[in-house]
């Protein structure tokens, strides 16, 4: 190539358009039967929302793996064709929310089982403005991200059991701070959702995750929870860890653990 | 009672939903008033990925990681600002929040044409799952990448998109 060329990225700061939350973060709809899903634009401009279903898979460190619909399992695709959704698409006014209804039919002769979807709520960028750069040769960049926010549908069908065990706690510094790592399994037919609590030998609350689910796709799964330089100290010596379905759901406890950590 | 349960959760979250956005800038109040229950969360992008001012005889690779450090490599001249994209997360305090990126590369192509420059090595920083505020139930996260431009790459208007989502772990 001849000459020098400039390249020009990104320089627009994010318009803070498409900016939404959604409220609840979690569906369970045991056997058949509907639900709704707030969308609300709390951005500063008006904004178009894509409502779809996506298929994830967690890791053992936790995290989610996208998976795309060609790869999707017999029970992945089942989840998908079962799981309907309205509207899918929505124009937003700055501060208007609007309810998605969900509505699950699973079909004749569906195994028993946990069948999920993760809906996700996402910002159609706005259309591009005509471009006046480029014009002297060079080459321009833009990077549009299509942020959004991705919620687990479960559907339960027939009487599914869970169990989890905790195990083998570790306190870890990592360039972060410390952490406490720690192994969670899972056995039975459903997934288990709860928080994650840590007591002293005294009761007293040191720590609390909140929303810790090990999905059926894995049977163990490490959790991490970071902690502050007291939270650290507090957790050496006796412990009693807990694994809790969270208030709202009854509280029930899932798992114990009572050991000492170095 | 099932189903009056469930209008009072849908009441509950409309209210949040509405709390929020009609007081956006006191949503620390609303995450407090919420702080038991992971019934609401909010996702907004705070600064593009910004891969600053290239000049470039040859192609080569500018890097932008979410953690802030930056790199070239090949016959590039970088100038300018380089900043990762930063987004910022309300939720419920001490909730963990997982991050999905798409796993394989993202493709920029030309506005007139047909060729592409890719962008891959999508990183964030943290990396995997963060836990909002205890307090405040804030969170933030950045995304980076590298930016691949060819030898002679065609002068133009390149553009493409890349998802990025949240979840409560």
């Amino acid at each position: 190539m001849l000459g020098a060329f400039a390249l020009l990225a990104g320089s627009a700061p994010a318009a803070a358009q498409g900016d939404l939350l959604v409220a609840p973060t979690r569906v369970v709809i045991a056997g058949g039967g509907g639900a709704e899903v707030v969308l609300s634009n709390i951005g500063s401009a008006p904004a178009t929302y894509r409502i779809a279903l996506e298929l994830r898979r967690m890791g053992e460190n936790g995290d989610f793996q996208d998976v795309a619909e060609a790869a999707a399992n017999p029970a992945e695709q089942a989840a998908l064709a079962m799981v309907r959704y309205a509207p899918r698409r929505i124009t937003l006014l700055p501060g208007q929310p609007q309810a998605v209804r969900i509505s699950v039919r699973p079909p004749e002769g569906l195994p028993d089982g946990e069948y999920r979807v993760h809906m996700s709520f996402r910002a159609i960028p706005p259309a591009l403005p005509a471009e006046a750069e480029a014009s002297d040769g060079g080459v321009s960049i833009r990077l549009v991200p299509v942020y959004g926010i991705t919620i687990p549908v479960i559907v339960r069908k027939g009487q599914l059991d869970a169990a989890a065990t905790l195990a083998n706690p570790r306190i870890v510094t990592g360039p972060q701070g410390a952490y406490l790592e720690l192994d969670m399994t899972r056995s039975g037919s459903r997934s288990t959702y709860g928080e994650l609590i840590g007591k002293s030998a005294r009761g007293e609350v040191i720590f609390d995750l909140k929303g810790i689910a090990i999905y059926p796709e894995v049977t163990r799964r490490a959790a991490r929870v970071p902690l502050s330089a007291e939270q650290a100290a507090k957790l050496k010596g006796p412990v009693r860890l807990e694994y809790r379905e969270l208030p709202e759901n009854g509280g029930k406890l899932i798992a114990e653990l009572v050991t000492a950590i170095k | 009672m099932r189903n009056s349960l469930r209008i009072a959760a849908f009441g509950a979250a409309l209210a949040a939903a509405s709390l929020a956005t009609s007081a956006n800038a006191a949503a620390t109040a609303t995450a407090t008033a919420t702080a038991d229950v992971l019934n609401s969360l909010t996702l907004t992008a705070d600064s593009a990925l910004d891969f600053g001012q290239i000049a470039a005889n040859s192609g080569g690779t500018v890097t932008v990681n979410s953690n802030s450090t930056v790199s070239q490599s090949g016959g590039l001249v970088v100038t300018g600002t380089r900043a990762p994209a930063a987004f910022s997360v309300t939720g419920s305090p001490n909730a963990m929040v997982g991050i999905t990126l798409p796993a394989g590369a993202v493709t920029l192509t030309r506005a007139t044409g047909t060729e592409t420059i890719t962008l891959d090595g999508l990183n964030t920083n943290p990396n995997g799952a963060f836990q909002l505020d205890a307090a405040t139930g804030k969170g933030a996260f950045a995304v980076g990448g590298t930016l691949h431009v060819a030898n002679a790459q065609m002068p133009g208007s390149y553009s493409g998109t890349f998802a990025v989502s949240v979840e409560y772990q």
